[in-house]
């Protein structure tokens, strides 16, 4: 104990971290959300209330930490990954069968994937219920719509990347629905797959999609999100 | 909530532990520990392994075999008694390391875990190959070499061929084979009953029939045949020569039958043919043969084969009209199927639009894919092609109604592989649906292994080029003008073969002016004899006449010749050692081991006692040199003689001759 | 919610607990007029929000990684464009599409009904009726119920056209329980519930419980050519 105090007496330690230990004031406490980057986006006070479970089931938090794990599992895989045919099979396959925790890490972002769109979409429909769309919070709704809408996306694109039976079909029914609007739907759906058929350029458009534009977005989106919460008096 | 926040992260932390600690007790590490605990125990010294996942890479196939994970030994002739997974793999001419292990074995290269590997799982459709029918892949990159090591598939390519195959499926590489033509039937049949049985079940009267049983129903059956026996003309418009008048008179003369007896013995038909299962099998068997057609059939036959028949396999003997008769008379007498019933009332009165019926019922069934008919109307119905069902994929396969999936890949009774169907599809065609045209063969289990073998080895993957063994076989030599004609009318290409092409039953005939003496051979055609007592085909007595004879041995040697089969200018005979070829030939090389000389020796080889009136000198030379040179089959051992001895051994055995 | 003015009058009667501040307005002013809150009690981020946050997360987490250890991630054989697979099913979220592509011409179900969801979904902050959300049945009974009942049967017709039943029927269900209240005079809490449904709740709660009836029909009772299977 006289060690870690003496650490936290040296000048490197406090230099780092701003906050003393132990936190025994209101003002410590404030001070914790205050000087740190992560935190300091919630208010110091909440209403006691609006922290409860039932309140708000967490289902927004729920989503930004399966958004999360999703950031962290899809970034290791990608370590793993060469999005080409018929390399993105075999890559599974590498990962089922001779990476230490690969199917750890492909089931977790599988599973998690699909949890984050169940909860994003309980996530609208609570707040739906409980009126927390209404002026001033209107437009925060309509971030949440496109959270919504983005999270089907990455859903849909990251499905195409393994590149088995499985993920080659639903992609080509889904190709096929955007084929269906009128005028412009065989234009779409070429940009799209990046050609009439999936094929490697789909395999490199999907996977640009999936871990560099749409997360670029639903971040910058969630940022907002979050940002509008407090502005339009979230919490507190 | 401090209470919570304690059991969560306790929670938290297990449930991430759980992952690492499983794949660092997966099973290949189980086992590769095992291994290292197994080769300590050994008398050999064997190095442990640093355990680790082991591939195998093979860049042309782009194949990444990680089975020598846990077949740590694959490599170590040391382990070749080691228990499985670690015992190394029998000799094969082929590195482990350069072709790995799926290209041959299939099966799931890229898994780590038993099952996966080893088994059809779900979504993994080509699993490991049994060990009867791995060979199959031996045929993808040599596909139509006769490996030694393939006999399976080598036995699997005969058979389609014998059994016509190509007649319903395209299979690349074969050619239809001679099945008699239907033209004349309604002449040829000795009555109707016969074919309504041979129809129902071809296996009851001929077991080794190569007509396949068709499962008809009775009605089919009944038109098929009616609509068969009103073609009464034979092929080109031939009629038939009436019997001579001996044979009314004298057909059930003791003597006469007699006779035909003994011509039927001298010319050794029961080499080619069966008598009730017993003689050769190259042709069908004569059991019943009586009841089958009639006598008219019988003597035009017998005198002109190919005239009935063309392309018939049957050589023309050359026996005179009486003895024709008397032979017609013998099978009349003998060769009677005595459990046919006759039913006389149905005979006459087909049915009004038999014609249509029995031609739609011909070819429904692709009759014509075998057989010539001189009809309106016929056309070839083939069945699938076959030249990549070895890689046919599972989904394109039809399991039939009985067989409908429970689980997506694993059905009652026959599972979903590639083996199992075609297996099955040959056992019993009806096995996957009551609608197939498929008909069943009498093969017996080692044939079926066999032709599935083959069937397996038709694949579409892609083989880099390096890989591929491309065999040519020589093509036909066609043989024109009169000798063509003799050649023709004694089918000697049946048996014997000119420039690989032929039958590989008799000795080859490229170089046999090179080979035989010509004061032999001529008395060789006259009486044959077989020079191997153990062979079971003989050559035949065909009564060659004299003029063809001299014909045949004209073309011996004038034609069949090869120049490498003379003895080299600077040895001679004459000057050779009779005395040090007899003394190698007894002792050193054992020759009588094999060869028969003086009534000793052994039977493996033909005896010698008559070889120096038999064979040509340079001929023996050149074979004693280097026997698979001439006959990569032969099992005479190469014994790297020196010219010198060969030339001593060669003087001796020319001194053999008979008086 | 519903406090009007007065209450608020009592509630700081004493100016010594709640000063009582005055603002002039003038007539055009950016600021909005809202309804003081009663105080509500505070409680402090760290540690009371930190410590449920970190707990949340464990939790995901934890969920996450066991359905990770015992539920493997499908995979089926390399992608082979010659085999379609019968059905060929599209990623479960989008299976109630799916669904409606079977019964409506694909312009329809492909393109106007997500188009129309969106654009609903979209609007429905900006929309100011009703915005207190009285229940469905507290003004005019039967002109509410007049064009509730045309609404509902109209849809009902039009997805039957089509022979959409997994669309009419469960409809028809939700549309006879907010007629509920109206038929049963009998006062339970169930019954008490229902009547105080918004028509906007009516209709969120119908598209949610279509859009999951949907997705589930479209997973697990379509078997080949999208024909009615059942799952077991």
């Amino acid at each position: 104990m006289q060690i870690f105090r003496k650490i936290q007496m040296t000048k490197i330690w406090r230099s780092i971290f701003r906050t003393d230990l132990p936190i025994k004031t209101n003002l410590d406490r404030s001070l914790v959300i205050f000087n740190s980057l992560t935190l300091h986006i919630q208010p110091v006070k909440v209403r006691e209330r609006a922290i409860k479970f039932t309140y708000t089931f967490y289902l927004g938090m729920i989503s930004f930490f399966l958004f999360v794990i999703l950031t962290v599992t899809g970034i290791l895989l990608m370590l793993y990954y060469q999005p080409a045919i018929p390399h993105a099979y075999e890559n599974m396959k590498d990962l089922q069968f001779v990476v230490s925790n690969g199917s750890f890490l492909r089931n977790m972002h599988r599973w998690s994937a699909h949890l984050m769109v169940i909860t994003v979409f309980l996530h609208m429909l609570r707040v739906f219920f409980s009126g927390a769309y209404k002026p001033p919070r209107e437009f925060n709704w309509v971030i949440g719509v496109l959270l919504l809408i983005l999270t089907l996306l990455l859903g849909y694109t990251g499905y195409l990347l393994p590149y088995d039976q499985l993920s080659y079909w639903a992609v080509t029914v889904g190709a096929n629905i955007v084929g269906y609007i009128p005028l412009i739907g065989k234009e779409i759906r070429f940009l799209l797959l990046g050609g009439n058929q999936i094929g490697e350029y789909t395999l490199i458009r999907f996977y640009v999609l999936h871990c560099v534009i749409l997360p670029l977005f639903l971040t910058l989106l969630v940022a907002l999100h979050f940002w509008r919460i407090r502005k339009d008096g979230g919490l507190n | 909530m401090k209470k919570i926040y304690s059991v969560t992260s306790l929670i938290f932390l297990i449930v991430l532990a759980v992952s690492p600690l499983k794949s660092y007790f997966s099973e290949w590490r189980t086992i590769q520990n095992n291994y290292n605990r197994f080769v300590e125990k050994l008398p050999q010294k064997i190095k442990p392994i640093p355990v680790g996942l082991k591939q195998i890479w093979i860049k042309d196939f782009n194949r990444i075999d990680r089975c020598v994970t846990c077949h740590v030994g694959i490599n170590d002739n040391r382990l070749s008694n080691a228990p499985q997974p670690f015992r190394s793999h029998p000799k094969i001419p082929h590195d482990v390391e350069k072709f790995g292990c799926t290209i041959c074995h299939e099966g799931q290269g890229l898994a780590t875990d038993y099952e996966e590997a080893h088994l059809s799982t779900e979504f993994w459709d080509k699993p490991l190959l049994p060990r009867r029918y791995v060979q199959s892949s031996c045929a993808k990159c040599h596909p139509d070499e006769n490996l030694k090591f393939t006999s399976s598939v080598n036995l699997g390519r005969e058979l389609i061929n014998e059994y016509n195959c190509v007649a319903c499926h395209d299979i690349p590489g074969f050619r239809k084979q001679f099945v008699p033509s239907l033209d004349g039937i309604g002449n040829k049949a000795e009555n109707r009953e016969w074919l309504i049985n041979w129809l129902k079940d071809p296996f009851h009267s001929q077991p080794k029939s190569k007509m396949p049983q068709f499962h008809f129903i009775d009605e089919e059956i009944e038109s098929l045949v009616d609509f068969l026996t009103s073609f009464k003309n034979f092929p080109n418009n031939v009629r038939f020569e009436s019997l001579p008048k001996i044979y009314f008179e004298k057909k059930e003369d003791e003597n006469f039958i007699q006779l035909g007896q003994t011509r039927f013995r001298e010319a050794r038909c029961i080499s080619c043919h069966s008598v009730d299962g017993k003689g050769g099998h190259l042709a069908v068997d004569l059991g019943k043969i009586a009841s089958k057609v009639n006598e008219g059939w019988l003597f035009n036959y017998i005198k002109y084969p190919q005239k009935f028949q063309p392309k018939v396999e049957m050589p023309q003997y050359g026996f005179s009209n009486e003895e024709i008769a008397a032979i017609t008379a013998y099978i009349k007498s003998e060769f009677v199927d005595w459990e046919i019933e006759y039913d006389e009332s149905k005979k006459d009165q087909p049915e009004p639009n038999f014609f249509e019926k029995g031609l739609a019922v011909f070819n429904k069934y692709n009759c014509a894919g075998c057989h010539q008919l001189s009809a309106k109307g016929i056309f070839e119905n083939p069945g699938p092609e076959l030249s990549s069902i070895g890689s046919k994929k599972l989904y394109q396969i039809d399991w039939g109604k009985a067989n409908q999936p429970q689980d997506r890949y694993v059905v009652a009774g026959i599972p979903h592989t590639r083996y199992d169907f075609i297996e099955n599809k040959i056992k019993s065609p009806k096995s996957f649906g009551e609608n197939t045209r498929m008909p069943r063969f009498n093969f017996s289990e080692t044939q079926i292994q066999s032709i599935t073998s083959y069937l397996l080895s038709l694949n579409e993957e892609e083989l880099p080029a390096r890989y591929q063994r491309k065999f040519i076989t020589t093509s036909t030599d066609n043989l024109h003008g009169e000798i063509g004609e003799i050649f023709k009318k004694y089918t000697c290409l049946k048996c014997h073969s000119i420039n690989n092409y032929g039958g590989k039953i008799a000795p080859d005939l490229t170089r046999i002016g090179s080979q035989l003496q010509t004061e032999w051979t001529r008395k060789y055609f006259k009486v044959p004899y077989s020079l191997r007592p153990i062979v079971e085909e003989r050559m035949p007595n065909l009564f060659i006449s004299n003029k063809e004879i001299e014909l045949l041995l004209q073309y011996f040697n004038t034609t069949l010749l090869d120049d490498g089969l003379m003895l080299p200018k600077n040895l001679d005979l004459k000057v050779a050692n009779v005395h040090r070829g007899e003394n190698l030939f007894r002792e050193l090389y054992g020759c009588q081991s094999c060869h028969i000389v003086s009534g000793k020796g052994g039977y493996v080889g033909p005896p010698l006692d008559n070889v120096g009136n038999r064979l040509k000198p340079g001929w023996i030379y050149k074979w004693l040199l280097d026997p698979q040179f001439y006959n990569p089959k032969t099992i005479e051992p190469r014994s790297n003689m020196s010219n010198k001895d060969a030339i001593d051994i060669t003087a001796f055995l020319m001194t053999l001759r008979e008086k | 919610m519903n406090r009007d003015v007065k209450e608020e009058v009592v509630m700081s009667v004493n100016p010594q607990e709640v000063p009582r501040r005055i603002a002039l307005f003038p007539q055009k002013t950016p600021v909005r007029f809202e309804i003081e809150k009663p105080e509500e009690k505070l409680v402090m981020t760290f540690p009371d929000l930190i410590i449920r946050e970190v707990i949340c997360f464990q939790v995901v987490v934890i969920v996450c990684a066991i359905l990770a250890l015992f539920f493997n991630a499908p995979l089926e054989e390399l992608a082979n464009p010659q085999n379609t697979p019968n059905p060929a099913k599209a990623p479960w979220y989008f299976l109630g599409l799916q669904e409606l592509l079977h019964n409506f011409p694909p312009v329809v179900a492909g393109v106007l009904i997500p188009l129309l969801i969106v654009l609903a979904l979209v609007v429905i902050p900006y929309f100011n009726i009703n915005v207190k959300r009285e229940g469905l049945w507290v003004r005019d009974k039967k002109r509410t119920l007049l064009l509730f009942s045309s609404a509902t049967f109209l849809f009902i017709f039009a997805s039957l056209i089509y022979s959409a039943y997994s669309i009419a029927i469960p409809t028809f269900i939700i549309y006879c329980l907010a007629l509920l209240p109206l038929l049963i005079k009998r006062q339970t809490r169930f019954i008490n519930w229902l009547s105080k449904r918004s028509l906007a709740e009516w209709i969120m709660s119908w598209f949610a419980i279509l859009a999951t009836v949907l997705t589930i029909i479209g997973t697990y009772f379509r078997g080949p050519g999208w024909s009615w299977v059942w799952p077991w």
